[in-house]
């Protein structure tokens, strides 16, 4: 008898836990999702064409000429 | 007991055996039908109930530039499908629909209409769209999230990335070239259901389908020379109204092909919207006649041969030259008298390169430009190339082969002649151009490599380097056609090219419609960068040296800024990584005698100064510094009055609240 209620709670326990493991995926899935478009967010961000846009038309940035330059060791 | 009432007991006895026994016999048949007989399939139908199956997005492998920038990713967008068999109010989904998604409304009724129940209404919309569509609830209407492709630099280095059709299959460029290698099938995990229909895990039963590879793919670009590259090409295309244009820039010595862009451009994330005619690449699918850019080669093959030497005249017949039944005269209608050997090329003299190519012969002049690679394909790692057009020499008049000296009547592909430059450059081995350094798998291991690689050698590296230095003079000398290329403390090596495109309506070449070109390596001394400039048809400034020559200046220069003449290209396979900085902490130091500032050989107090200020005080002292945030310097590592003579760099903390 008592064999038999030892096997019913591990059998529930593990059930219990599969449910859990279960949210816990569709969790990593939603934050990888998450990463991903936060990735894309850097990378549009980071974009030179965007990057000089700022630059020249908000901070008005220019390039620097062949003698502004100067190059450390 | 009566005899008849036990006979009475015995039939109903016999009778309950017999019902139990037909009734046992009717389970056991049905329990044979439903495990045995059909116990396939009802199993399958009992899985369907108890399991879901998820399918995660298939993330196609990213496309990195040399430095790990992100050049193509993969993000989920909504597609909108219907059930037709759930709508029930035809005429309110399709006029709603068909407002919501700006679609023509007869499209989407003649779609409710159709059997079935399962119709794409519009694929990888906006998400505002689509939220606007769930926002509806409207009846056999869903949405769906895919993969859809996206490119984070919109237009920069399209036409080498190509793109991507709604089913996630490369369409164009590297997309379509590594297809296979950055594909990957959808991953399936299946779910238990109980009977609320909360979702449990069922280990044993996750199914991943695996096929594609899902590789990421590492070029050898650069995405900080593309930009350059196409931001100088968009500015001159515009200047110089031409119709289009092309630029390279390649490692001379490698073949890695740096960045290579072509005009007119389009937009890969919208690329349905463009014309088939922008999204060729038209560095490798188109050909032109090179012009006086193919000058080079023919001295190079004379000069391999032993024709002819720097020191030896040619005779320039004073500007018209007759060859066959036609007469040859100089560019811009010039007359040259007699030249040296290498004002030849400095002047881009016609008639002296008939003269060359004439002592050179046409077996010889034919074995050199093939060995040059044109008339063949480089065989670079991108879909598409063409061979240019290279007739059999059998086939040439003598006046085919006269023009065909200063590049008319040969036609060649941008990247065949950068990669025939290159030999020049690279001491007369021609190498292989790529474009695809690596694949690198998810954990970031390389999975395959591509090294340079040597084709042959077609000329040898005294003649290289004779070619280099009349190539150095055409640039740098006085006077000479590239006088616009010049770089300022570089020593460039480059030779112009402006052509007559041939035109097919009139049949014959064109004086109006022409090619202007630039092909040029520096430092010469050492070549590590090799630039080609091509104006398709410009309009106003229609010369190589007028148009093109000041495109690759601009080009080299900002080259040259970057990366400070030795283009230490870094092997990054992997993403990259934050540069790892010493933070120097910022404390008080104690009271130092401020004699250093005078004597010169000494470390100097830098506190208080601009980045500007220690960069100009270090480099009058040779003091190798390294900068550390911005604003003002409040500390600095080598403690001020010691010598400058150490081999230790001297870290410099500047902040901004100073």
């Amino acid at each position: 008898m008592a064999i038999a209620l030892v096997y019913v709670w591990f059998h529930i326990q593990a059930t219990r836990i599969n449910y859990q493991i279960a949210e816990e995926i569709q969790n990593k899935n939603k934050l990888g999702e998450e990463n991903r478009r936060l990735k894309v967010e850097i990378a549009t961000l980071t974009s030179p064409q965007r990057i000089e846009t700022i630059a020249r038309i908000k901070l008005k940035m220019c390039y620097p000429k062949r003698d502004q330059v100067v190059f450390l060791k | 007991m009566t005899k008849k009432s036990k006979k009475w007991l015995r039939f109903r006895v016999t009778s309950v055996l017999v019902l139990f026994l037909v009734l046992y016999i009717a389970l056991l048949s049905r329990a044979f039908q439903l495990q045995i007989v059909s116990g396939k399939e009802l199993k399958s139908l009992a899985d369907k109930q108890h399991t879901k199956s998820l399918t995660l997005c298939p993330e196609r492998g990213l496309i990195f530039d040399r430095n790990g920038e992100k050049l193509a990713m993969t993000v989920l967008a909504d597609s909108v499908y219907i059930d037709p068999s759930m709508v029930k109010k035809r005429k309110e989904v399709s006029g709603k629909l068909s407002s919501t998604l700006c679609l023509e409304e007869r499209d989407i009724r003649k779609k409710l209409l159709k059997p079935g129940n399962f119709r794409w209404i519009a694929r990888q919309v906006s998400p505002l769209q689509a939220a606007q569509v769930r926002a509806l609830d409207l009846d056999g209407v869903y949405t769906i999230q895919e993969p859809k492709r996206f490119y984070p630099h919109r237009e920069m280095a399209c036409h080498l990335l190509g793109f991507v059709g709604c089913d996630s299959a490369g369409l164009e460029g590297l997309e379509l070239k590594y297809d296979s290698s950055l594909k990957y099938a959808p991953q399936k995990v299946v779910w238990g259901r109980d009977a609320k229909g909360n979702r449990i895990y069922l280990d044993e039963r996750s199914t991943t389908l695996n096929d594609g590879r899902g590789h990421n793919l590492v070029l050898t670009v650069d995405s900080k020379i593309q930009y350059i590259v196409e931001m100088n090409l968009k500015g001159a295309v515009e200047n110089t109204g031409a119709k289009g244009g092309n630029a390279i820039v390649m490692n001379p010595k490698t073949g890695e092909i740096l960045a290579m862009t072509s005009f007119p451009r389009f937009n890969p994330n919208a690329y349905s919207q463009y014309p088939v005619a922008s999204r060729r690449n038209r560095a490798i699918t188109d050909c032109f006649d090179p012009g006086s850019v193919f000058k080079p080669f023919v001295a190079a093959a004379a000069l391999e041969e032993g024709v002819v030497s720097e020191s030896d005249v040619i005779n320039c017949e004073n500007g018209s030259y007759v060859v066959g039944d036609r007469v040859i005269h100089e560019a811009q209608m010039k007359h040259h008298e007699e030249l040296f050997f290498p004002e030849i090329l400095k002047y881009s003299s016609n008639i002296g390169t008939v003269k060359v190519a004439e002592m050179l012969g046409k077996e010889k002049f034919y074995k050199y430009i093939t060995k040059f690679g044109f008339g063949s394909k480089t065989g670079v790692n991108l879909p598409g190339e063409i061979g240019g057009i290279l007739r059999d020499p059998s086939k040439w008049r003598r006046v085919d082969f006269a023009t065909m000296a200063f590049g008319q009547g040969i036609s060649v592909t941008a990247i065949q002649l950068i990669t025939a430059m290159s030999a020049i450059a690279n001491k007369g081995v021609l190498m292989k151009p790529y474009i695809v350094k690596g694949l690198v798998n998810r954990q970031g291991e390389i999975i395959e490599q591509y090294e340079p690689e040597v084709v042959r050698r077609v000329i040898s590296e005294d003649t290289a380097e004779r070619i280099t230095a009349i190539l150095t003079d055409v640039v740098g000398g006085e006077g000479g056609t590239g006088e616009r290329a010049r770089i300022a403390n570089v020593s460039v090596a480059g030779k112009t090219g402006t052509s007559q495109k041939f035109d097919f309506s009139l049949g014959r070449y064109s004086s109006k419609k022409v090619v202007a070109s630039f092909v040029g390596f520096f430092p010469s001394e050492d070549p590590q960068v090799i630039v080609l400039v091509m104006l398709d048809e410009p309009k106003i400034k229609r010369w190589g040296g007028v148009a093109a020559a000041p495109v690759f200046k601009n080009i080299s220069e900002r080259i040259v800024s970057c990366y400070n003449r030795h283009l230490n290209l870094p092997d990054v396979v992997a993403e990259r990584h934050a540069p790892e900085l010493e933070i120097v902490q910022a404390s008080m130091s104690e009271v130092i005698p401020r004699n250093e500032d005078i004597d010169e050989s000494l470390i100097p107090d830098f506190r208080g100064m601009s980045v500007r200020e220690v960069l100009k005080v270090s480099q009058d002292r040779g003091i190798d510094v390294r900068l550390v945030g911005s604003g003002w310097a409040v500390d600095q590592k080598l403690a001020p009055g010691i010598s400058a003579e150490t081999d230790q760099p001297c870290y410099v903390l500047f902040n901004e609240g100073f």
